[in-house]
C-alpha cells in the first residue's frame, strides 16, 4: 500500500489558516511525484550481486572504488509526469550514476551529481534550457527522450552548452548541429531496414505496406527515410498513418488499408503500444504477414502482453545487439549490455530495463569516459569539442565509426550509422544482420 | 432559453435515423457489389464506432438528466478502464489525492525544524487482493491477475456508481441553474482531474489489459473477416441502446426525465424532483461510460490516459446528430462515424487519394465529426435543442475598467523593472504569463463580452504561429510584418469558424469550436505541407538591428556584463503588446461596439429589437478575438523559437478557456489573472519554487480550482477580488457595490442603441 508524503513547503502553505483545507489537500498532493527540478548524488548500496567491473573501468578510464569529494554537476533533461512520458530514461540515468559513483570512482574520484529537469510542456523545454544554460557548474547536458519541449531546449542551448541526445524520436532531434547522439536512432534503424529489404533480406519484395503513427518522428522516418529508399529500387510502398492514440480497431483497419495482409512485407513504425495493437490485430484478423519492425517494439509491455514471449517470426531492427541474446566475448557491446543487466539486478531489480533505460545508462558511461579524459576543470568549449569529437565506441552500441556530423547530411546530429536486425522465431532470437554475425548494416551508406 | 418546439424543423430524430440508415445501406450495397476491400474497411470501423456510440450515449443520458454536455465522458470511460485494471491486475483500488487533516500539524513541525516528524498518511491504494505467483520470461516477470474478471467488473461498477453520484452531488447539482459556460467549465475541470489522477497513480505509460471478449477472427460473407470482439461490442451497444430507448419511452422514470428535460418547472408541478432524476441519470451515465471504457480497454488490450478520453470528440458529434435526446440516432451516428472513418482511412492508402507533402492529406478521419456537425447545423440550425431549466443565471458581470491607462502604465513599469531584476526562472514565468494574458484577452472579447463559447482559441493562435514560421522562413518577411500577417491569417480562419455561431449558441457552439480545433490540429498543423517534416522554426524578432529574442544575449543595464537568459527585452516586448491589447479591449468594452456585444450576450432578440446587428456583432467579435489570439500565437512562436502542433491543439484550447474562466472571463483583469495561472506561468512557478508542490499535481489542482470556481464564484478570481474591494469600500462608505455593478449592467441594455 502506498502512502502520501508531506512536505515542509506544504506545511508553510497550510499555516495560513484561511486556506487550511486547501493546504491540507496540497500537502496530500506533495506525495509520490518527484519535483520537476531536483539534485541527487548517489553512491554505492544495493544487493549482493557481484559485478566484474573490469570492462566498465576500462571503458570509463576510472579507478575502482567509491567516489567522494566535490560533486561534478551534469545536466539531465527528460520528459516525465505528462503524457507521454519516458521515466525509464531517468531510471537508466540514476542507475548509471549510482553505479559509477559507487564502483567506478565517479569522474576522477568526484561523484557525478545529476541536475535534473523534467519536461511535460513546451514551456518546460525552455525553462530547462534556461536553467541548464544559466548554471555555470553545468558543462554538459544529457537528454533522455523528449517529444515536446525539445525544440525549445535546443534553441536555448544551441552552441552555448554541449548536449548529448539520449533517445531521440522526432526529426527535431536529428537536425541539430550542436547536439549529438551516439546511437543510430530512429533514422538509422529505419533507413537500415529499408536498405536491408532492398538488398533482399526478406527475399524478393515487390510491395511493402507501412502503418506508421501520425507523429513527427514516425512520419519523418516513414516518409523521408523508408519509402524513398524502397521506391528508388522499384518497390511499391503503401503508407497509412494512424493517430498516436490509435486503438485496436483503428489499427486493424489501417493494416487492411495499407494492404498489410497481402503485401510482401508489412512494416509497422510505432511505439510499443502500437506494436501491441498490431500484434493483436494480426491475430484477430487471422492474417499472416511478414512483419519487419523496429526495436521500439520489443519492450517489456509487449513481453507482458504476450505472456512472456514475442510475436513469432517478426524481424526487429535495432542497434545491433540485443538484451535477450547471451553475450559474446568478441563483441564488447554485447558484454556491456550484459554488465548493464547485472547492474540492474544489483541496484534496481524491479526497473524496466528494456526500452530507453539501457541506452541512457550507456550515455552516462560515455560521459564519464569523456570527463575522465578532460578532467574536472575542463571548460564548456573543451567539453563541447570532446562531445563532438568522440570517436567511440559508445557503450552498448556495436556500430562504428562514431563520427559526429559526418554520418548523414540530412541528420547531422547522428554520430553512428550502423544498425542490426534480429528475428524472433520458435521462441529464440536469431541474428539476421547484426553484431553477432558481423553483418551490421550501414544505414546511411549510399 | 426555451426548447425548440416552436421552431421544430423537418429534421426529426426519426427522419435523421432513416436518412443515416439509408445512406449507410446504399453505401454498403454499392461497396459489397463492387469492392470487397472497401466493404471490409467499412466493417472494420464497427469496433471504434461502437465505442464512439457508447460514449455518445453517456453524453446524451447526461444531457437528458441534468442539462450538462459532459466533455469529461471520455475521461470517465478511461477512468473506468483504470479502476478495472487496478483491481484485475494488482487487486488494488486507487484513490484520488485526498486532503489530510494531519498534514498542517506535520508541516508546522517541519517548519519548526523537526524534519523527521511524521504522522500517518492517507492511503493511495486500497489492496483487496494480491496478484498470483509470477514466472520469469526474457527477464520479465509475468504475474497472474489478482482478481477474477467478474469481481473486478462488479467492484468497478460500484465505484463508478459512487463516482457518478458524487459528480452530481458535489459538482453539477450546485450548478443546476448556472450558465452553460459554468457547466462546460466544470466538465472541463472534471476532464482534467480524471486524467490527472490516472497519471498520478499509474503514470502515462500504456498498460497491457487482457481481453474480456473472444478475439478470434469471424468470417462473414464475401470474404470479410472481423475480430469477434468487435461484433460482441456492437451487440452490447445495440442492446444498451434499446434498453435506454425502452426505459425512456415506457417507464415512469424515463418519462419523468424527458419531461424534466423539456421543462423542469412542469416536471416539478407533476411531482417529479429534477434533482433526483439528474442524480440517477448521472449514476447511470457514469456507469455506462465507465463500463464501456473497460470494454474498450479490453478490446484495445491496452490502456493509456489519452486514447479513450479523446473519443469524446466524435462522440459529441454523434450526440449532436441525435439532438442530445435520441438514443437510437446517437447509436447509429456513432457506428456510422466509426465506419466512415475506417473507410476514409482505407481510401487514404489508395494512389489517387489527395496528398500533401507526399503523404495522404492527414486528419481527414478526425475531421469527419466536424464535417458532420457543420452539415447538421446547416440542416437544423436553430432547431437544435437547448434544455429547459427553472432558472438560468447570466454570465458574470463585465465591468467597465476605470483608470485603465494609468493602471496599465504603472503596472507595466513595475513588471518591466521586475523583468530586469528577477531571476531567470521568474522572468520566464512572467513571459509565459504575458503570452497567456493575450490568449485570455481573446476569450474575454469573445466569451466574456459576447457570450460565444470558443474552444478553438489556441488553434487560431497556432494558425498565426505557423503562418509566421512559414512566411518568415520562406519569404523572409521581417518583424513586425510577420506576426501581423500571422494574426490576419488567424482572423481569416476565425471568421470562417464564426459562421456557425450565427446559427447556434451556448454549448452547441462549444462543441462546434472544439471539433474545429481538432480538425485544424490534425489537418493543418500536422500536415507536412504546412508544418514541414522537420518542424516549424520561428526566427527571433529583429527591428532596426535590435535583437530582442528570448535567447539573444543582452547587457545588464547596471554593472555591465552579459545578463542571464531569457533576454528581459523580450519580456518588455511582450509586455508592450499586452498593454496595448488591454487598452484596446478596455476601449472596446467602453465603446458602442462593447455595449452591442453585451446586449447580444444578454439577449439576442432584445438586442436585435434595439437595432443591434447580432450577426455583425458576433462576426466582429470572432474577428477581433482571432486577431488577439493570433498575436498570442506569434508571441509564443518567438518565445520557443518554433511552433508545434501539440502546443496549439484542441486540448490546450480547452485548458485556456478554463484558465480564462478561472481568472474571470468577463473582465480584462480576469484575463490578467488567467495569464498568471497558465502552465509555466507565475502561479505554477510560485507553487513549485515557493510552496514546493510538485508540478505533477498542478493539473489536478487546476481542475479542482476550475470546479470550485465554477460552483462558488463564477466571476473568477478577478471578480472575487473586485467584489471584496467593493465590499471594503462599501463599509467605508464610498465606492460602488456589487449591487451597483449589476444595476450598471442593466443600464447597458438601456443604452444599447445610444
Amino acid at each position: 500500500m502506498g502512502f502520501a508524503k508531506m512536505s515542509k513547503a506544504a506545511g508553510a502553505f497550510k499555516s495560513v489558516g484561511a486556506i487550511a483545507l486547501a493546504g491540507a489537500l496540497v500537502a496530500a498532493c506533495s506525495s509520490g511525484g518527484g519535483s520537476s527540478s531536483s539534485s541527487t548524488t548517489s553512491g554505492g548500496g544495493g544487493s549482493s550481486t557481484k559485478i566484474d567491473n573490469s570492462l566498465a573501468l576500462k571503458y570509463t578510464g576510472g579507478s575502482a572504488g567509491k567516489a567522494s569529494g566535490t560533486p561534478i554537476n551534469v545536466g539531465y533533461v527528460n520528459q516525465e509526469s505528462g503524457s507521454p512520458s519516458y521515466p525509464e530514461n531517468t531510471q537508466g540515468a540514476d542507475l548509471a550514476v549510482k553505479y559509477i559513483n559507487g564502483e567506478l570512482g565517479g569522474i576522477q574520484g568526484h561523484p557525478i551529481n545529476l541536475v535534473k529537469c523534467f519536461v511535460s510542456t513546451e514551456e518546460d523545454g525552455q525553462k530547462c534550457g534556461t536553467q541548464m544554460l544559466n548554471d555555470s557548474s553545468i558543462k554538459l547536458v544529457v537528454t533522455g527522450t523528449l517529444v515536446v519541449g525539445n525544440a525549445s531546449l535546443y534553441t536555448v542551448l544551441s552552441g552555448k552548452k554541449p548536449i548529448i541526445i539520449g533517445n531521440g524520436l522526432t526529426a527535431t532531434d536529428f537536425i541539430q548541429t550542436a547536439a549529438f547522439t551516439y546511437m543510430p536512432g530512429a533514422p538509422g534503424v529505419v533507413s537500415g531496414l529499408a536498405k536491408w529489404i532492398v538488398d533482399g533480406g526478406v527475399g524478393k519484395v515487390k510491395n511493402v505496406a507501412v502503418v506508421a503513427t501520425n507523429d513527427a518522428g514516425a512520419k519523418a522516418s516513414a516518409q523521408l527515410l523508408f519509402a524513398p529508399v524502397l521506391e528508388k529500387a522499384g518497390i511499391t510502398v503503401k503508407q497509412v498513418f494512424v493517430s498516436p492514440t490509435a486503438q485496436g480497431a483503428e489499427v486493424q483497419s489501417a493494416i487492411k488499408a495499407a494492404g498489410g495482409d497481402t503485401a510482401d512485407v508489412f512494416v509497422p513504425i510505432t511505439p510499443v503500444q502500437g506494436c501491441i495493437a498490431v500484434a493483436d490485430a494480426i491475430k484477430s484478423l487471422g492474417i499472416h504477414p511478414k512483419v519487419v519492425t523496429t526495436g521500439l517494439c520489443f519492450g517489456t509491455p509487449l513481453i507482458q502482453h504476450l505472456g512472456g514471449t514475442f510475436p513469432d517470426g517478426w524481424y526487429f531492427g535495432a542497434y545491433g545487439v540485443n538484451y535477450f541474446v547471451p553475450p559474446v566475448k568478441s563483441i564488447p557491446a554485447s558484454e556491456e549490455l550484459a554488465l548493464y543487466e547485472n547492474v540492474v539486478k544489483k541496484y534496481n531489480p524491479n526497473m524496466e530495463y528494456t526500452g530507453f533505460a539501457g541506452p541512457t545508462f550507456g550515455n552516462f558511461m560515455t560521459v564519464t569516459q569523456l570527463m575522465n579524459k578532460l578532467g574536472t576543470d575542463a571548460s564548456v568549449t573543451q567539453v563541447a569539442d570532446a562531445v563532438k569529437g568522440f570517436a567511440g565506441p559508445q557503450w552498448g552500441i556495436p556500430g562504428t565509426p562514431v563520427a559526429c556530423g559526418q554520418i548523414s547530411a540530412s541528420f547531422p546530429s547522428i554520430c553512428v550509422g550502423q544498425m542490426g536486425i534480429e528475428q524472433f522465431k520458435g521462441g529464440k532470437w536469431i541474428p539476421i544482420a547484426d553484431a553477432y554475425n558481423n553483418k551490421l548494416i550501414n544505414a546511411f551508406a549510399s | 432559453m426555451t426548447t425548440s418546439s416552436s421552431t421544430r424543423s423537418w429534421a426529426t430524430p426519426g427522419r435523421i435515423a432513416a436518412i443515416i440508415a439509408a445512406l449507410l445501406g446504399v453505401v454498403l450495397l454499392v461497396l459489397i457489389f463492387t469492392n470487397v476491400n472497401q466493404t471490409q474497411a467499412l466493417f472494420l470501423g464497427l469496433g471504434v464506432g461502437a465505442l464512439i456510440a457508447a460514449i455518445a450515449l453517456s453524453v446524451t443520458l447526461n444531457y437528458q438528466g441534468s442539462g450538462v454536455v459532459n466533455f469529461a465522458a471520455g475521461a470517465i470511460a478511461m477512468y473506468g478502464g483504470y479502476v478495472y485494471y487496478g483491481l484485475r491486475v494488482n487487486g488494488q483500488l486507487f484513490l484520488p489525492p485526498l486532503p489530510n487533516p494531519l498534514a498542517p500539524i506535520e508541516g508546522i513541525v517541519h517548519l519548526a525544524g523537526n524534519k523527521s516528524f511524521n504522522l500517518p498518511n492517507i492511503p493511495v491504494f486500497i489492496t483487496l487482493a494480491h496478484p498470483g505467483a509470477g514466472s520469469s520470461s526474457f527477464g520479465t516477470i509475468i504475474r497472474q491477475p489478482a482478481m477474477p474478471v467478474w469481481l473486478a467488473l462488479l467492484i468497478s461498477a460500484g465505484v463508478l456508481a459512487i463516482l457518478g453520484l458524487l459528480f452530481h452531488l458535489l459538482i453539477f447539482r450546485p450548478l443546476r441553474n448556472a450558465p452553460v459556460l459554468a457547466k462546460v467549465v466544470a466538465s472541463v475541470g472534471l476532464f482534467i482531474i480524471m486524467q490527472a489522477i490516472v497519471v498520478l497513480r499509474f503514470t502515462s505509460s500504456a498498460k497491457a489489459v487482457t481481453s474480456i471478449l473472444p478475439t478470434s477472427p469471424t468470417h462473414l460473407p464475401r470474404g470479410v473477416t472481423l475480430p469477434s470482439d468487435q461484433l460482441y461490442l456492437v451487440g452490447i451497444v445495440v442492446l444498451v441502446t434499446l434498453g435506454l430507448w425502452a426505459l425512456f419511452r415506457y417507464t415512469r422514470f424515463g418519462l419523468a426525465t424527458r419531461a424534466a428535460a423539456e421543462n423542469e418547472k412542469g416536471a416539478i408541478v407533476l411531482g417529479y424532483s429534477p434533482d433526483f432524476l439528474a442524480g440517477v441519470n448521472w449514476v447511470a451515465s457514469t456507469v455506462l461510460a465507465g463500463m464501456f471504457g473497460i470494454l474498450a480497454a479490453a478490446i484495445n488490450q491496452s490502456l493509456d490516459p489519452i486514447t479513450i478520453t479523446l473519443l469524446i470528440v466524435p462522440a459529441l458529434a454523434a450526440s449532436l446528430l441525435g439532438r442530445f435526446n435520441s438514443f437510437i440516432v446517437t447509436m447509429l451516428a456513432g457506428l456510422g462515424i466509426g465506419m466512415l472513418s475506417s473507410w476514409i482511412q482505407y481510401l487514404s492508402g489508395q494512389s489517387w487519394f489527395p496528398k500533401a507533402g507526399g503523404q495522404p492529406i492527414p486528419g481527414l478521419t478526425q475531421a469527419l465529426p466536424f464535417v458532420i456537425i457543420i452539415i447538421v447545423l446547416v440542416l437544423r440550425g436553430k432547431s437544435l435543442p437547448t434544455r429547459g431549466s427553472v432558472e438560468t443565471v447570466k454570465l458574470p458581470f463585465a465591468p467597465r475598467a476605470r483608470g485603465a491607462v494609468p493602471t496599465s502604465l504603472i503596472g507595466g513599469v513595475a513588471v518591466a523593472v521586475i523583468l530586469f531584476v528577477t531571476s531567470p526562472d521568474w522572468r520566464l514565468a512572467i513571459v509565459n504569463s504575458l503570452v497567456g494574458v493575450v490568449i485570455c484577452l481573446s476569450l474575454v472579447v469573445l466569451t466574456g463580452y459576447v457570450g460565444q463559447i470558443s474552444l478553438m482559441q489556441m488553434a487560431l493562435a497556432g494558425i498565426s504561429g505557423f503562418t509566421l514560421s512559414k512566411i518568415a522562413d520562406a519569404h523572409h518577411i521581417p518583424f513586425p510584418f510577420g506576426p501581423i500577417l500571422g494574426a490576419v491569417a488567424a482572423v481569416a480562419v476565425g471568421l470562417i469558424a464564426g459562421v456557425p455561431a450565427l446559427r447556434v449558441r451556448g454549448v452547441n457552439l462549444a462543441v462546434v469550436t472544439f471539433a474545429a480545433a481538432v480538425t485544424i490540429e490534425q489537418m493543418v498543423f500536422a500536415n507536412p505541407a504546412w508544418s514541414g517534416l522537420k518542424g516549424a522554426i520561428v526566427a527571433p524578432p529583429r527591428l532596426f538591428g535590435l535583437k530582442f529574442g528570448p535567447n539573444d544575449s543582452w547587457s545588464k543595464l547596471f554593472g555591465g556584463g552579459e545578463g542571464l537568459l531569457p533576454n528581459p527585452w523580450f519580456g518588455v516586448f511582450c509586455l508592450v503588446v499586452v498593454i496595448l491589447l488591454i487598452l484596446a479591449v478596455v476601449n472596446i468594452r467602453s465603446s458602442r461596439v462593447g455595449r452591442h456585444m453585451l446586449a447580444v450576450r444578454a439577449n439576442e432578440r432584445a438586442a436585435a429589437a434595439a437595432g443591434v446587428s447580432v450577426s455583425g456583432t458576433k462576426i466582429l467579435a470572432f474577428g477581433v478575438a482571432a486577431f488577439i489570439a493570433g498575436l498570442g500565437g506569434a508571441l509564443s512562436g518567438y518565445r520557443f523559437g518554433s511552433v508545434t502542433a501539440d502546443y496549439f491543439g484542441a486540448i490546450p484550447s480547452m485548458l485556456f478557456l478554463a484558465f480564462a474562466y478561472l481568472g474571470g472571463i468577463s473582465s480584462v483583469s480576469g484575463a490578467v489573472v488567467g495569464g498568471i495561472i497558465v502552465s509555466g506561468g507565475i502561479l505554477t512557478t510560485f507553487m513549485s519554487h515557493v510552496l514546493g508542490i510538485p508540478e505533477t499535481y498542478t493539473l489536478f489542482l487546476a481542475g479542482l480550482g476550475l470546479i470550485t470556481m465554477a460552483i462558488f464564484n463564477p466571476k473568477g478570481v478577478a471578480g472575487a477580488l473586485r467584489d471584496s474591494g467593493h465590499a471594503i469600500k462599501g463599509r467605508l462608505g464610498r465606492g460602488t457595490t456589487p449591487k451597483a455593478d449589476a444595476e450598471a449592467e442593466a443600464g447597458v441594455h438601456a443604452k444599447v442603441g445610444a
